[in-house]
């Protein structure tokens, strides 16, 4: 009996720990090739591991295709996006959750319908709209649209409600305004669903590609990913090159969701349990 | 003053879900009416309503339905396979020691918070035919080296592959969370009644898990429709269009071709479908609750 159990023991650390290195595999590998000598990446299949170390791949990405460039656009459209996004939503989740108006209904429902619109399907009139007003390749035109994020207002709306009113109640009864008792109340209370949000939304801003890609025409004004997907048009021969520009992208989300992972495990909880 | 706040705080959401979501959903839905194209691009005098013409096109069009099987494929066969992955994984992390989870969960979550194009750049190489170590693998066990990118089938379950790969820790995540709300004296009770490990999962954890799984099909389904990274980097829709999804090829008819009524056509049938998909889920899962 006890050896039985061992055994199953055994064996479920055994499949975990063959799936996690399976799972982990594709993203070591192309980093492990960021790191390789060229005669390493084109003799056959290149091995698991770099012989000899080298930052070249890096440097060239880096300085030949401008890879810092596309590095500081991304930076800046998630950033804003973030500091926009989740400001926006906070209030406005606020407001449906805990304050009394008229329409506060009606709002709800077209919050709810807009989460039901897949944002991809969006794009024509999108561009249509950012050309009319001049705003293709500004990062404006990657912002403001992200920063309409129907799903973080549903998920404020749902953690708010879970708050006592009376403990609102009692701050505007000491005669705080609703703009005071939004930033001295509110905002501490909700401050672990924000940060889950601001990661949540800071990732999938890096990440995102078509909408980026359609309305960053002019190369200078691109993010990471689509810079990454044209040069990988030009360049795709260069698995050194382009396994050091697949690296640049992806290391900074992987360190940015193992440093916060638990809050934005949380949101990514909170996001489905909350039906 | 409390009637005024209200209105004020929901004023700036409510501006860009109007200016971004709706007012460009409305634009989807006339768009896709008429007949927009490079001709009506130069002057709008061309432009001109044609009401159901685009749609009765697309229903002629082999590009479509095949985009539209190529897309049904990959979630038909991808959300199941995503499906029993989160959840195996999930029950496998809640039943080893607390200390090791941490480190398991983000083995398997970290696959979801990376850039599709990134790693489907790290994909190719693995699947490349001459030098990909997947082949590599195949030739040291004797098997025949396949042309993973260059097949039809294979370049569709390729994609699935990747899209399962990348998607999966994130069901998992959830389900741990949902298979940790369950109490233990269920447990309990159904080992004293003398049920084995199998009975325990089949009458305790899958039924109440139930729920929770019917929600991450939905999400699943909503993402996996709208693929588009993984072929555009992966495949570019070929081998001979066996690949093109369906917002891959609205994107190739709207910004190659400029066939915008076309295109926006395309996007209808896209939002529709998924529409259908989570009147489906809400539509079992109260039958479930009934049952």
């Amino acid at each position: 009996m006890r050896i039985k159990v061992l055994t199953v023991r055994a064996s479920l650390y055994a499949s975990l720990t063959t799936l996690a290195i399976l799972t982990l595999f594709p993203l070591l590998w192309v980093t492990s090739i960021a790191f390789m000598r060229s005669p390493e990446q084109s003799a056959g299949t290149p091995p698991l591991w770099p012989r000899h170390p080298t930052l070249n791949n890096i440097v060239n990405i880096v300085q030949r295709e401008m890879l810092g460039h596309y590095f500081l656009n991304s930076l800046i459209v998630a950033i804003a996006t973030t500091v926009l996004s989740t400001f926006v939503a906070g209030l406005a989740g606020y407001a449906l959750a805990q304050v009394q108006f008229r329409g506060r209904r009606v709002i709800s429902w077209v919050v709810l319908f807009a989460v039901l619109i897949p944002s991809q399907a969006l794009v024509l009139p999108l561009f249509e709209m950012f050309r009319e007003v001049h705003l293709i390749n500004h990062y404006a035109a990657l912002i403001l649209p992200a920063a309409a994020n129907p799903v973080s207002i549903v998920l404020i709306q749902a953690y708010m409600r879970g708050i006592p009113a009376e403990i609102l109640d009692a701050a505007r009864m000491d005669g705080a305004g609703e703009w005071r008792t939004f930033f001295s109340v509110v905002v501490p209370m909700m401050a672990p669903m924000l940060a889950a949000l601001a990661v949540l939304t800071f990732v999938v801003s890096w990440n995102d590609f078509m909408w980026p890609m359609i309305a960053m025409q002019k190369a200078s004004m691109q993010t990471l990913p689509v810079a990454l997907a044209s040069i990988d048009r030009e360049h795709y021969q260069e698995i050194g090159l382009m396994a050091a520009g697949a690296t640049v992208t992806i290391l900074p989300m992987m360190a940015i969701f193992v440093a916060s992972q638990r809050y934005y495990l949380r949101s990514v909880v909170a996001g489905s349990l909350t039906d | 003053m409390k009637s005024i706040s209200g209105p004020l705080f929901v004023l700036p959401a409510l501006t860009l879900i109007a200016l971004f979501v709706l007012i460009p959903f409305l634009g989807v839905l006339g768009l896709s009416m008429t007949n927009f194209d490079i001709y009506v691009l130069a002057s709008s005098a061309n432009l001109h309503f044609i009401g159901g013409a685009n749609y009765a096109h697309l229903f002629h069009d082999h590009a479509a339905w095949q985009a539209l099987e190529t897309t049904l494929t990959v979630v038909l066969a991808g959300v199941p396979a995503t499906l029993a992955l989160s959840l195996i994984c999930a029950l496998m992390i809640e039943s080893i020691a607390p200390r090791w989870r941490g480190l398991f969960r983000t083995a398997f979550f970290l696959p979801v918070v990376c850039s599709t194009v990134a790693v489907a750049i790290s994909w190719r190489y693995l699947l490349n035919t001459r030098y990909g170590l997947v082949n590599h693998l195949l030739l040291a066990v004797h098997l025949p080296a396949l042309n993973w990118l260059g097949s039809p089938t294979l370049a569709v379950i390729a994609i699935t592959v990747v899209v399962v790969w990348k998607g999966f820790g994130y069901g998992m995540i959830i389900l741990a969370a949902a298979r940790r709300e369950i109490p233990e004296e269920l447990y309990d009770i159904a080992r004293i009644e003398g049920a084995g490990v199998r009975r325990q999962l089949l009458s305790i954890t899958v039924p109440i898990l139930a729920p929770t799984l019917g929600l991450l099909a939905l999400l699943d389904v909503a993402g996996y429709w709208q693929l588009f990274a993984e072929p555009y980097v992966l495949t570019q829709g070929g081998p001979m269009g066996s690949t093109m999804s369906l917002l891959l090829l609205m994107y190739d008819r709207g910004f190659r071709w400029w066939r915008w009524g076309i295109a926006s056509a395309l996007a209808m049938v896209l939002t529709i479908i998924m529409w259908l998909f989570a009147w489906l889920q809400r539509h079992t899962k109260t039958s479930w609750r009934e049952g």
